[in-house]
């Protein structure tokens, strides 16, 4: 019995020892990193960082008669996810700090909703009828923002508000504003839909692989998800402006960039073993391999063993994801080393107003991905659109002005394409451009290779985008780079 | 043709060892105590994340990490089976404590290491490429494959030509008559338990630079784990050896030559079907070897 006792009581001091043990350890400042070239082996710590830490939510005290309520509603425990509230947040303490809206401070109040859709439906109820909310957001997740919107259609005519949901691309959301406008007004997407997220945004991808890397054979990777429809089988949308026609990406890749596609494989979500697809890709002669990856593709597993296939000699070019990251690098220990993705966690991202929002939120340990992008100027976008109206609590103006209004002060988009009132498939959407590619090199340096004269970025004056930063001349192949790298 | 038969040869090798080695443990606690360890893939993340606690943070040697790692996971277990042993008979209430366990683990190690922290375990240890046939491989993956077997072998040779590996194979068998013959039960369980983290733990540790590394990695590694031990027949290493053999080809197969997302559609059909023929599983035994 005593023999019992003393190994429970040693047990649990045990577990606390370690536990406090592991805390105080990770909570020691980290030691500068020596940077490596060893592509696999010893990866390059990016600049040092403090663990990322929330910003400290105003305790949400009873709104006063001044104040805005503004609400959000998401699952901290992904980090995308947990990324994009932090990013709002930011941007609403900026605004207080600055007087707020009209001279009134805006409460934010937040609410958890697990990844579930009902517990965000009940939250966003809550937040809406009891809690005085008008401007509600959500986490970009289609199936979530699906769920809150019909909930919204019942509140509407009694709770005037406004739901925006900057990180979902599924066009189901406002294709139900389109075509039943009076029902789903209150629904905004400050976000590209996904016809073209699967065909204008890709773009700058099979540009680069034709004028950068002179590739001729390419294999398609796409996720196997609701929000590529448009990809792997083409899509029509219908709405009340027209019809809108997309097809394949096999085809329309095929026909305007000249490609040979020689595989195409669709991706689970949620698939852990990439290595048949990539040695497929290898024996058929694929010279470039693009992935229609979200945040559901694995992409770090994706990359490690693309970095150990038959396929590590042909260019990877990811899509959406933490490829996004700089530390996307470490995440996959230098297997990175070569690929081509969409990249915003850089202060050298060309788009000049987005330089800033990376270093502030690199300051609080905040990666940037797009999202970060879309919810902090999400908040500003608010700010102006009430402003403009005069009144926050005046939504039918609010909504109108979000339909008309030019915002130029976007981090990420520029003011003809950060607009929300396009009289077509796009309308309560922004329209798409595709964004910068850069290239993972030694020490993983990120090196933009999107190519100045793309057609698609004639948009962009030079007080806009610095062209400087786009190297295409620098691009370097993967077995270059593991060969030159040490 | 032929590239594609010899990939589906070779892949199917060095898959089937990983899924063996993942799947050990998981054999040998529920060969030995019985239980259905909901908790088994808190494991692979606590084993790599304490690996990156004492090398990459505390900047200690990765050897040395790994040594850490592995022995305070051994004395963890052991530690913590008197408080766990009086649930052994109340089943219901261990898995769901486990599977409890499995999730604040999780959840915990998540808030010390976001995904965004960018853990990353240096072990590749052979990043060479070698040349098979038609096809190439990086040596890390015949290293895992190797090591699996190796693993297996100790084990088997534990089980069969030691005393201690005697003892245990008769708790397994009968515990009633092992306690009649004197045998420390509750002692063997405990050292089973650390015993049974050993492979798991090294695989992960060695497989991490092929695979994802974040909070929430333990649950599809859990999930391969439990179905080469369920078509094995649960806590028997023949059959985890065997059953890690026809599931590896399995998704070589389909996975070369079919379709990548059927792979594990293909699995859970497979398992499936054996259990419909053989509800034991493919070679249930009354002991663990």
């Amino acid at each position: 019995m005593v023999n019992k006792i003393t190994w429970g009581i040693v047990g649990v001091v045990i577990i606390a020892i370690i536990i406090a043990a592991v805390i105080w350890v990770t909570q020691q400042p980290t030691p500068p990193s020596v940077p490596t070239t060893s592509p696999i082996t010893s990866p390059t710590s990016p600049p040092t960082s403090a663990p990322p830490s929330p910003i400290p939510t105003p305790t949400p005290s009873p709104p006063s008669p001044q104040a805005i309520t503004m609400c959000i509603i998401y699952n901290p425990r992904i980090s995308v996810l947990k990324a994009m509230a932090e990013a709002f947040k930011f941007s609403i303490k900026e605004i207080n700090e600055k007087g707020g809206i009209l001279g009134r401070q805006v409460v934010l109040l937040e609410e958890d909703h697990q990844g579930k859709a009902d517990l965000a439906v009940s939250a966003y109820r809550r937040l809406v009828t009891e809690k005085g909310c008008k401007y509600v957001l959500v986490d970009g997740v289609s199936e979530i923002a699906l769920a809150v919107m019909e909930a919204g259609s019942t509140l509407y005519p009694s709770y005037k508000h406004v739901v925006v949901v900057p990180g979902q691309g599924a066009m189901a959301t406002t294709l139900k504003v389109i075509n039943d406008y009076d029902r789903y007004k209150f629904y905004f997407r400050p976000f590209f839909p996904d016809p073209d997220l699967n065909y204008v945004f890709p773009k700058a991808h099979f540009d680069v692989a034709k004028n950068v890397i002179g590739v001729k054979k390419v294999a398609l990777f796409l996720e196997d998800a609701a929000w590529t429809l448009c990809a792997r089988e083409g899509c029509k949308v219908e709405t009340k402006f027209g019809t809108y026609t997309f097809k394949p990406m096999r085809e329309w890749v095929k026909e305007e960039f000249g490609f040979d596609i020689v595989y195409e494989v669709k991706i689970a979500v949620g698939e852990k073993n990439f290595l048949p697809m990539l040695e497929e890709a290898a024996r058929r002669g694929a010279e470039f391999i693009f992935v229609l990856s979200s945040w559901y593709t694995d992409t770090v597993t994706l990359t490690k063993q693309w970095a150990a296939s038959s396929a590590r000699d042909i260019p990877l070019a990811l899509y959406a994801g933490p490829n996004q990251w700089t530390v996307f690098w470490n995440l996959t220990g230098g297997a990175a080393l070569g690929v081509v993705t969409l990249m915003y966690d850089t202060p050298d991202y060309p788009y000049i107003k987005a330089q800033p929002l990376v270093l502030k939120a690199h300051n609080i340990g905040l990666r940037v991905d797009a999202s970060v992008h879309l919810y902090y100027s999400t908040g500003y976008l608010l700010k102006k659109v009430i402003e403009t109206v005069g009144n926050p609590d005046d939504i039918e103006a609010v909504i109108k002005t979000l339909e008309s209004i030019k915002f130029e002060e976007h981090t990420l988009v520029p003011a003809e394409n950060a607009f929300l009132g396009s009289q077509d498939y796009r309308f309560h959407s922004y329209i798409a451009i595709p964004a910068f590619l850069a290239q993972f090199q030694c020490n993983g340096e990120v090196v933009f290779v999107s190519r100045p004269e793309f057609e698609y970025y004639r948009i962009y004056s030079p007080q806009e985008v610095d062209f400087s930063k786009l190297k295409p001349q620098e691009y370097r192949s993967p077995k270059v780079l593991r060969e030159t790298c040490k | 043709m032929f590239d594609i038969f010899f990939s589906v040869v070779v892949w199917g090798f060095i898959f089937s060892n990983i899924y063996l080695g993942l799947a050990l443990g998981f054999s040998i606690i529920a060969g030995v105590l019985r239980v259905f360890h909901m908790g088994y893939g808190l494991f692979f993340t606590a084993t790599v994340y304490l690996v990156w606690t004492f090398g990459g943070v505390a900047g200690l040697n990765i050897w040395l990490s790994i040594l850490l790692a592995i022995s305070i996971l051994m004395f963890f277990s052991i530690a913590l089976y008197p408080l766990i042993k009086k649930f052994l008979d109340a089943e219901d209430y261990l898995l769901i404590s486990l599977v409890l366990i499995f999730l604040l683990g999780e959840e915990i190690i998540n808030k010390i290491y976001p995904v965004e922290r960018g853990v990353y375990l240096p072990t590749l240890v052979f990043s060479g490429v070698i040349t098979i046939g038609p096809i190439n491989i990086v040596q890390q993956y015949l290293f895992l494959s190797f090591l699996s077997i190796f693993l297996f072998i100790i084990y088997v040779i534990l089980f069969k030509f030691t005393k201690f590996g005697l003892i245990i194979r008769a708790v397994s068998q009968d515990l009633n008559s092992a306690r009649l013959f004197g045998i420390n039960v509750s002692l063997t369980y405990a050292l089973s338990l650390g015993l049974a983290i050993i492979a798991p733990s090294l695989l992960v540790i060695f497989y991490s630079p092929l695979t994802r590394v974040d909070p929430y990695m333990g649950f599809p590694l859990f999930i391969t784990a439990l179905q080469v031990a369920v078509l094995g027949g649960l806590g028997n290493l023949k059959g985890t050896l065997l059953a890690a053999y026809v599931i590896g080809y399995v998704h070589a197969i389909v996975g070369f030559l079919v379709d990548p997302r059927a792979m594990n559609l293909a699995s859970l059909i497979v398992i499936m079907l054996t259990l419909l023929f053989k509800p034991r599983g493919l070679a249930r035994a009354e002991s663990i070897w």
